[in-house]
């Protein structure tokens, strides 16, 4: 084990200097983002030039791109070209909130999807396999941006049926996030414990807008793959023992029908990180996704590098993780 | 689609996700508005009767957040930032209720009329402005000439990423003849010297020895205006605090709320909704085809709009075939309906603009382009006298169609709806055009600049002073040779409206630089090398608690928030 993660780590090394090397290059492809700036008649080519020279635009790509990644590999993730902040200030104050609702949107996700999946799966063609079927593909079809708005229309509904109490808020961060850097990760998520309603009724809309489309595709995968599992004949071979049912299907089908979405939630897990762009900006929360962004629009390349960077490092221990996961879950899988 | 792909999805597809969404948003933004419908207007006359009272938190929902508070350093340079630190930073001149120019901190304003400017023989200009006495920082202190001096310095320092020291940089000194009478000595005539006399000033006492860089990114720790900084919880919320010992309290400038806090909603839909649901008090949406119905069927609030500053033009680059050619301009000119394309774009919001500058600048507007109407024998005769030839659908010359194209910026509505009018009115005259919306990166880090575009729309934004000479002389057009310095898009070269530019930018008296500016408009009006359009809208919705609202196109949304209260339940 200790072999193949230090045999995958290795192979990262390569991946990510990659990686880094082809986002600098895109980042520096765009215009220069003071150029836009020029549209303003109080700001001259002078400005331009002076301002590239005070954040180091002046110096050659190489010699940027090796400064860069030199801090980078010490932990240092750089300044901000827009507005002078640690990057991983800027990082540390909106990952608490993504990590909030993406994560909390995965656990309802999965809480939903594979017991419905795994029902449909025995009752396949039956009345609430084709519901199921029915809304699920509804459901997949729905934009998220559309969910968000949908929600949102019910909220308002809502209030006006409550005589103006306003239950769920239609948009805007909980209080406990607020704090940002100052608080570290863990205190803000300890924050938010402290004052669960308020953070549940802001919470609530964006985390069912992004779980909705999980549930529709995980539950469909699950249906899925249980259905193709419990035809195997090792299935069949296991009722002929005498087995229980409910051994046969926890222990030998949904442990095998689980593989496929290892994979698929691992990878789900590292792209917690990223945030979701859409549902972010439609209920106004301050995540990752709009910090990458307000980051790209910019052209603040640290920033953008370190979110990327960051990114691609979660993707492969994930990756590395489910293979892991492959060898507990399968034991027929030996990780060598 | 696979299971668990909703983040990655969203992250591909965000671009065309985000135009489809803003269609849906609107339809769906205007049921919501709709559902419910009240009388908005007679409850606004209520809460309008009512005197103000002190105390209350108003709620001001922003669809942008700013990356710092420092305005005068890149970071700050967005119009949110200024909106939001305006109510901590008086000037020494604002502008008043009717967008003029007014004194502040200075006691008046400076001009020839008053013997405040004085025009030295060596070329140079002495403007003399004097302060009031009772200004004071929110610690006590006294704002003086001091910290004027000092605002000017911190703009002039090499280590400091100053956003423009446009006019500041024409200073040479500016003396403190007594603690409150700052004496601005200019190196050369500089007509827009009320912006730069007009100087917020900055409080050396505190901010001396700072790295100017970083020390305002977070927080303000000082104010001389009608509310002090409480805190910024970033990206979620901005809370001001009444300053208790605003200088300028009392007579009308009486501070009435106790704070007032700002909310950062991205989307412009969900801010709507959440003014109607009561989770912000004041909005400032965007212009809309259809926001005016929306905030009219919008129950408990109301709203107030006014053409704003920033105005729509459509610029041809007269540097390349077809439009360096004026008869191909004038017959363009004159098949388009401007006041449709108002009607149709903003629904009657507003007026079809005739100038290059607005109907605010009172001394220097000339409504030189109001002949410009649809008229399409006038077109074909132009066209026919530049030597094209109908030829089929469309006008030709030397076997090629009289194609023209089209840029602007992609992803905005009211722009992408003049585009396709523009090019139906054109077809109709024989003039075919091809639409290419590009992001604004591209648009105006390369497509304005490099000259890479036939017709384009954009907006300009205007300020109290008439100044155009970037936009329109001979030598502000971008070239590589000047570094791209410069906003002459158009390519446009008139010696005689250069000379007339330049004049009127050393031209303090605004009688003689009237005069200049006034010329010029109409000899752009029959060059051509752009038409304007109409200003956008700026509107202000709130909800009927909130009192004291007012749109001002050159104050920004906060101009007058000592004004602003809330009505007690």
């Amino acid at each position: 084990m200790i072999g193949f993660t230090f045999k995958r780590v290795l192979s990262a090394i390569p991946v990510l200097i990659v990686v880094s090397i082809i986002m600098f290059m895109l980042m520096k492809m765009g215009p220069n983002p003071l150029e836009l700036l020029k549209q303003d008649p109080k700001f001259s080519a002078e400005d331009v030039k002076r301002i590239s020279k005070l954040n180091g635009w002046d110096k050659p790509l190489v010699e940027q791109y090796v400064f860069w990644g030199k801090n980078f590999i010490t932990g240092d993730l750089g300044i901000s070209t827009v507005d002078q902040r640690a990057v991983w200030d800027k990082i540390s104050e909106r990952l608490p909130l993504t990590l909030m609702v993406t994560g909390l949107s995965m656990v309802v996700s999965l809480m939903i999807a594979l017991p419905i999946g795994a029902y449909v799966a025995i009752h396949k063609y039956s009345k609430s396999d084709y519901v199921a079927t029915l809304s699920t593909f509804a459901m997949m079809a729905s934009p998220s941006f559309f969910v968000a708005l949908l929600l949102q229309l019910a909220a308002v509904k809502l209030q006006d049926m409550n005589g103006g109490t306003l239950w769920f808020y239609t948009g805007g961060a909980p209080a406990c996030v607020g704090a940002g850097s100052d608080s570290g990760i863990l205190k803000t998520v300890g924050s938010c414990a402290m004052t669960p309603i308020e953070a549940f009724r802001r919470l609530a809309l964006p985390v069912t807008a992004l779980s909705i489309l999980q549930i529709a595709g995980w539950s469909r995968y699950m249906r899925s793959e249980l259905v193709g599992v419990l035809n195997q004949d090792y299935i069949r071979s296991a009722m002929a023992k005498g087995l229980s049912g409910k051994v046969v299907f926890f222990r030998h089908a949904v442990r095998n029908a689980l593989l496929p979405l290892v994979t698929i939630v691992a990878l789900d897990v590292a792209g917690l990180f990223g945030g979701a762009v859409i549902t972010e900006s439609v209920f106004g929360l301050p995540g990752m996704g709009g910090l990458l962004l307000e980051s790209v629009k910019s052209t603040d390349i640290a920033v953008v590098l370190a979110i990327v960077m960051i990114g691609a490092t979660l993707v492969l221990v994930m990756t590395t993780v489910a293979d892991m996961l492959y060898g507990i879950l399968d034991p027929r899988v030996r990780v060598n | 689609m696979g299971p668990g792909r909703t983040t990655v999805i969203e992250r591909a597809s965000w671009r065309t996700a985000g135009r489809l969404a803003s269609s849906f948003a609107l339809l769906i933004a205007a049921m919501l508005l709709a559902a419910g419908c009240g009388s908005s207007a007679q409850s606004a006359d209520a809460a309008e009767d009512a005197p103000p009272q002190k105390g209350g938190n108003l709620v001001v929902g922003l669809d942008q957040q700013p990356q710092c508070l420092n305005v005068v350093i890149v970071c700050g340079g967005m119009a949110v930032t200024s909106n939001i630190t305006g109510p901590l930073f008086d000037s020494l001149l604002t502008v008043d209720a009717e967008g003029q120019d007014a004194p502040l901190i200075a006691t008046e304003v400076p001009s020839t009329d008053n013997g405040r400017v004085v025009l030295t023989p060596e070329g140079g200009m002495v403007v003399t402005l004097d302060m009031q006495p009772k200004a004071r920082w929110s610690d006590g202190k006294p704002i003086t000439c001091e910290d004027v001096v000092f605002a000017w310095k911190l703009r002039m320092d090499e280590r400091w990423l100053v956003r423009s020291r446009e006019g500041y940089n024409l200073l040479s000194k500016i003396d403190c003849v007594t603690p409150l009478r700052p004496v601005f000595h200019f190196k050369e005539r500089y007509a827009p010297f009320l912006g730069i006399v007009g100087i917020a000033p900055m409080p050396k006492h505190v901010l001396d020895g700072k790295d100017f860089n970083t020390f305002l990114s977070d927080e303000v720790p000082i104010s001389s205006g009608p509310f002090v900084f409480s805190h910024w919880d970033r990206s979620v919320e901005i809370v001001l605090k009444r300053n208790e010992d605003y200088w300028n309290a009392g007579n009308d400038d009486e501070p009435w709320l106790d704070s007032i806090t700002f909310k950062f909603i991205p989307d412009s839909n969900t801010l709507k909704i959440q003014l109607r649901t009561g989770e912000v008090d004041v909005i400032a949406p965007p212009p809309d085809s259809s926001l005016k119905e929306e905030l009219e069927a919008m129950p408990r609030g109301s709203f107030s709009s006014e053409p704003g500053a920033y105005w729509e033009q459509l610029a041809f680059n007269t540097g390349k075939a077809p439009l360096n050619n004026r008869d191909v301009r004038l017959a363009i000119a004159f098949s388009i309906d401007r006041q449709q394309l108002a009607d149709v774009v903003l629904r009657k919001q507003v007026g079809v603009l005739q100038s290059t500058l607005l109907e605010g600048q009172k001394d220097y507007y000339l409504p030189a382009w109001k002949d410009i109407k649809p008229d399409p024998k006038k077109a074909t005769a132009l066209l026919e006298k530049a030597g094209y030839t109908k030829d089929g659908a469309y006008y030709a010359k030397g076997g090629k169609p009289l194609t023209v194209v089209f840029k602007s910026t992609a992803g905005n509505n009211l722009r992408l709806k003049v585009a396709q009018l523009l090019q139906q009115k054109l077809k109709g005259s024989g003039i075919k055009m091809e639409i290419a919306m590009e992001p604004a990166e591209v648009f105006f880090g390369q497509s304005t600049i490099q000259g890479n575009f036939d017709i384009a729309l954009w907006a300009w934004s205007s300020t109290t002073d008439p100044s155009q000479r970037t936009l329109f002389s001979c030598d502000k057009i971008p070239t590589d040779a000047n570094e791209y310095e410069g906003n002459n898009y158009y390519r446009y070269c008139n010696d005689e409206v250069t000379k007339l530019l330049t004049k009127a930018d050393v031209t303090p008296d605004v009688g003689e630089r009237a005069a200049a500016i006034k010329q010029v408009q109409q000899l752009m009006r029959a060059d051509m090398p752009m038409i304007p359009l109409f200003q956008r809208p700026d509107t202000v919705a709130f909800s009927n608690r909130a009192k004291g609202m007012d749109v001002n196109p050159f104050g920004g949304m906060t101009w007058n928030t000592y004004d602003w209260s809330v009505v007690a339940k």
